[in-house]
């Protein structure tokens, strides 16, 4: 119990100090990368890591540490801007189906089950498709996917808070629906979607670097993680840091985020510790 | 229980109608001419305009959702753009090589996930505890493109043990169909190991700190006797939706992973079909991996009534 909580608690920690690199990384690209991510090199392509290049260089001669670095710009932005409007579009349909109940709530959760009822990376895959090529695609893809996730947390938190007393206080008072909804429930739900979002920003990363590793989204010169590994595949026996150096990148911003998302829900949200 | 059921396929029509909906106008939306990709050299409008009334594409939409609908109720989703073939002919062939790598890997996932949720959860902060904590993690936060590629890596290229690419059928050679499909199992299978050991482990910690399980260990059963009968037992009904859930996502992870290990499953149909524009298929494939992903949860329903009989299906 003791050594489980001294994990959980330098866990959290781990996490916040990674997620605080990779922000800082996004931000400052310019200043930290040491090459232009784009710049080609071919006297010097393929080369191991060392110290001029820390991750080595890919098949163009390109840095990769400073690919990396700016790649961290394309997942924070992808994800963040996905879950974002996730978040605000699925918790705004999920409060005014809660709270209206009835025909309006049978039919948006329909639509919710439905979008549910795919396969998330392959909804993902099939609505990026149809957006085709750039930023966009792969945000727009990730939000749709995300949606009914929100929608439903919200829904269930109002159902329940519309049943207080203050809700019914503020009725008694005349306020009008948008005020009860967004001034009085909503405040009250904030919790649990704070949870939610959190932990949806580690899959909305993971899923944009899928979509960009199958060549979905932003295409190339620029460094997207996912792509970064799928350019280096064909390198991997002989010249494997091309793979590692984004794939790393990948995986340690994912652990970050599920480490401050579990350590949130363990705070906010008691009940759903595991 | 015969009710529930016609109760829950009645009530996934609705859904059904909004997926296929959704699928359709999707599929309609993706930017390029599939005649212009299936004509390639040939630019004369009158055989592009044959070709595009050939196809039925010149029809209005809905005409065209109607009819897509009316015939996919009877299992005829149309012909490739690109083969000609039925759609239905193209789907099933892919269909074994996921079903097989699917099977292997849920098997894995299985015969690993739950004795090391178990010891996690029976001997908890002990060192197997630490080591199925860490795996988890790692089974969560890594994407499996990474997974797959560091498995080849490993075991191809450094070790030489096992094939790169490629897929064998396992009922014509088991051998070799055991070989190519290894380390696609393994990638499939992590993220699904994961889930259901970090769900084993919390569940049965919950289900072992309850009253009853005092009252076994007070009258004197065997521990093992205790965790089994008594923890696991109640601690199956959260497992069992998780995996009804994960189950449903392994035909998206199989997409990445076929993709990897070049194997011609239905995942990689997915990923060819979305490039060469091929409507039917697309639209094929994806109605059927969610008719898939609707049983699958289905099943897990079911399955959650036999196990606890509080649970009343209405």
């Amino acid at each position: 119990m003791v050594l489980r909580r001294v994990v959980r608690a330098r866990l959290a920690p781990l996490g916040i100090a990674i997620c605080f690199f990779v922000v800082a990384a996004a931000l400052f690209a310019p200043v930290i990368a040491p090459y232009d991510p784009a710049a080609t090199d071919i006297m010097n392509s393929l080369q191991r890591p060392n110290l001029a290049h820390w991750l080595g260089t890919d098949d163009l001669g390109r840095d990769i540490f400073s690919r990396v670095i700016f790649g961290s710009r394309i997942s924070l932005l992808v994800g963040g801007i996905a879950v974002g409007a996730a978040l605000l579009i699925g918790t705004t349909i999920g409060v005014v189906a809660g709270y209206f109940a009835g025909i309006i709530d049978n039919i948006a959760m329909r639509i919710m089950d439905s979008i549910l009822s795919f396969p998330a990376l392959v909804l993902a895959i099939a609505v990026a498709a149809v957006l085709g090529a750039g930023l966009a695609a792969p945000m727009i893809a990730i939000a749709v996917v995300y949606i009914p996730a929100f929608a439903r947390v919200a829904r269930g938190q109002v159902l329940s808070t519309k049943e207080q007393e203050f809700v019914l206080a503020a009725q008694t008072v005349g306020s009008d629906h948008r005020r009860i909804m967004f001034r009085h429930v909503f405040p009250n739900i904030t919790a649990p979607l704070i949870v939610q979002a959190s932990l949806s920003v580690a899959f909305a990363i993971l899923a944009e670097a899928s979509l960009s590793f199958l060549g979905l989204g932003v295409k190339p010169p620029e460094a997207s993680w996912g792509r970064m590994v799928s350019e280096g595949r064909q390198y991997l026996q002989d010249a494997p840091w091309l793979v590692f150096g984004p794939g790393v990148a990948i995986f340690l911003t994912v652990m970050g985020l599920n480490f401050v998302g579990d350590a949130l829900r363990d705070a906010l949200d008691p009940r759903l510790r595991m | 229980m015969i009710g529930f059921l016609v109760q829950r396929l009645i009530g996934t029509i609705p859904v059904l109608l909004l997926v296929s909906l959704t699928v359709f106008s999707l599929m309609h939306l993706i930017p390029g001419d599939p005649v212009q990709v299936m004509a390639g050299e040939v630019q004369d409008p009158e055989t592009l305009a044959r070709l595009r009334a050939d196809l039925g594409l010149d029809r209005p939409l809905y005409v065209q959702y109607a009819a897509w609908l009316g015939n996919a109720v009877r299992g005829d989703l149309g012909k490739s753009i690109r083969t000609r073939e039925p759609v239905t002919d193209v789907v099933l062939q892919r269909l074994r090589p996921t079903l097989q790598l699917s099977a292997i890997a849920m098997l894995l996932a299985g015969v690993v996930a739950f004795p090391a949720g178990i010891l996690s959860a029976t001997r908890r902060n002990s060192r197997i505890d630490a080591i199925a904590t860490a795996f988890a993690l790692l089974g969560v936060s890594m994407p499996n493109f990474l997974v797959g590629l560091l498995l080849i890596f490993a075991f191809s290229m450094k070790l030489g043990w096992l094939p790169t690419s490629g897929y064998v059928d396992i009922f014509a050679d088991p051998i070799a169909g055991l070989r190519s499909l290894a380390l696609p199992a393994i990638t499939l299978g992590m993220a699904l190991t994961a889930v259901i050991m970090r769900m084993t482990r919390s569940s049965l910690l919950e289900s072992l700190s309850q009253d009853y399980v005092r009252t076994a260990r007070a009258k004197g059963l065997v521990e093992r006797r205790v965790v089994i009968r008594h923890g696991l037992r109640n601690a199956l009904l959260p497992i069992v939706t998780v995996v009804g859930l994960q189950v449903g996502n392994l035909l998206a992870g199989a997409v990445i992973t076929e993709y990897i290990f070049a194997i011609p499953g239905i995942g990689r149909l997915i990923v060819d079909s979305v490039f060469a524009r091929d409507y039917p298929v697309m639209q094929g494939v994806v109605l059927l991996s969610v008719i898939g992903f609707i049983a699958s949860n289905l099943v897990a329903d079911l399955l959650y009534a036999s196990l606890d009989p509080r649970i009343r299906l209405s």
